[in-house]
């Protein structure tokens, strides 16, 4: 997999980073993932330890040969160092709670890291499909194909009434949640995100920040996706997150056009310009300051303000910029202040060539 | 076993307490029509909740043009 590479330029974005889906300016990627669990174990929130070690080891010998375009890679996390299971973490491949639990548990990635499935996380099978930029039906399809194969390959929990059984009532029915990664930062600076936000909530739909469950919307970043997953096909399902989702970016665009307006233009400018001055010239920048800093100047860059940058720089810096991708570019640990002097290294460095 | 229990969480989690979706070794049920007309019932009430009556109305539109079919289908009385 690509994120064993050492130097800034190696490392590939993966799908979710890659900028090139439709809507890319505000939607960075979508993400498809059915809930699924095997008959004949117990939910992995009451396996013992062998129990789920015995589950790992007999989904991971399926996965490998599962029916799919791209083979899958099977990757033991109990085995893995932390630092390695941090960067999964931070590419989207798995949950937080998959990369620091302590039971036996694993991921399957393709090649492309367009398809993950964790293995004994809250339930037997997470799978994941992603696709750049807003792409709910391609996404959908792929998963549905993913799904299939899963399908014919094991005996997969199912109930006619209920339909498929989840750990979580949250999930029971479809095990379905779409969700798109937005860039709002016109919504956030015109504070119309609590009301943006609010509506959506209002039509059952949950909004999170960038590393979904628990975590705050760093950068401006948020995923909208369904809460509700019984009682609804998945095509309703699917069709409310896509109106939902459309709804919120003509939103971003018009607020976008109103912010580089008038009087309001040179506030705007001052924003971004003063956000890129510190990426450029600051010595020291904690994750925060570099994600609030990216946002702006990714605002400048997709609304034309800074020519001389583009939207597949500031994504390598987003990425690259994290705690775990840090410590291995620098092939250390690093103690956070020491993260906070290589960041602002590694940021100057990169908006400083043109890819 | 935990049927009793369970029934009530999910009918305040989902608003509803059976499957609508697909299901394993059957043709996608995506296409039948009466979960397709549930489905948009449910969204018009939220659209209307949420006072997206653009949505609202386009949902509205979509529930008579289904019902309107079937209707059609019926044979004279």
């Amino acid at each position: 997999l690509s994120f064993d590479a050492t130097h800034p330029e190696e490392f590939e974005l993966g799908e979710w980073l890659r900028g090139t889906g439709p809507e890319g300016d505000i939607a960075l990627c979508t993400r498809v993932r059915v809930a699924r669990n095997v008959q004949g174990y117990s939910f992995s929130a009451c396996l013992g330890e062998n129990e789920a070690r015995e589950l790992t080891t007999f989904l991971g010998g399926h996965l490998v040969h599962l029916d799919t375009d791209d083979p899958l890679k099977v990757i033991d996390l109990l085995d893995l160092p932390e630092l390695d299971r941090q960067m999964l973490m931070e590419r989207h491949l798995i949950s937080r709670d998959h990369a620091t639990s302590d039971r036996p548990r694993s991921v399957a990635v393709n090649v492309g890291e367009s398809v993950s499935i964790m293995v004994n996380e809250e339930d037997h099978l997470r799978a994941q499909v992603f696709r750049s930029g807003f792409e709910v039906p391609d996404a959908y399809a792929a998963a549905e194909t993913l799904d299939a194969a899963l399908m014919s390959a094991l005996p997969i929990a199912f109930s006619e009434e209920f339909g498929f059984l989840t750990t979580c009532p949250t999930n029971t029915g479809t095990g379905l949640r779409v969700s798109v990664m937005l860039h709002l930062p016109g919504l956030v600076w015109a504070e119309e995100i609590e009301k943006a936000t609010s509506t959506a909530q209002k039509i059952h739909l949950a909004v999170r920040g960038l590393y979904g469950e628990g975590s705050r919307a760093l950068g401006d970043f948020y995923q909208v996706s369904n809460q509700v997953t019984l009682g609804r096909g998945e095509n309703q399902i699917l069709q409310d997150v896509e109106a939902a989702v459309t709804r919120m970016i003509s939103w971003e665009r018009e607020v976008r056009e109103a912010l580089l307006k008038g009087r309001a233009r040179l506030r705007t400018l001052d924003r971004v310009q003063r956000a890129r001055g510190t990426l450029e010239r600051a010595h020291i920048l904690t994750s925060e300051e570099t994600m609030t800093c990216l946002s702006a100047v990714r605002f400048g860059v997709q609304q034309g303000l800074s020519e001389d940058l583009n939207a597949a720089q500031l994504n390598r810096a987003l990425l690259l910029s994290q705690p775990a991708h840090l410590q291995r570019l620098a092939q250390e640990t690093l103690a956070p202040e020491e993260r906070d002097e290589r960041r602002a290294m590694l940021i100057r460095r990169l908006l400083s060539r043109v890819d | 076993v935990f049927r009793k229990a369970l029934l009530p969480l999910l009918e305040r989690v989902h608003d509803a307490s059976s499957h609508r979706g697909r299901c394993p070794g059957k043709p996608a049920r995506m296409a039948d029509a009466d979960d397709k007309l549930a489905g948009l019932r449910l969204s018009l009430r939220d659209a209307i909740n949420a006072e997206n009556y653009e949505l609202a109305a386009s949902l509205r539109d979509k529930i008579q043009t289904l019902t309107g079919q079937r209707d059609d289908e019926e044979p004279p009385a």
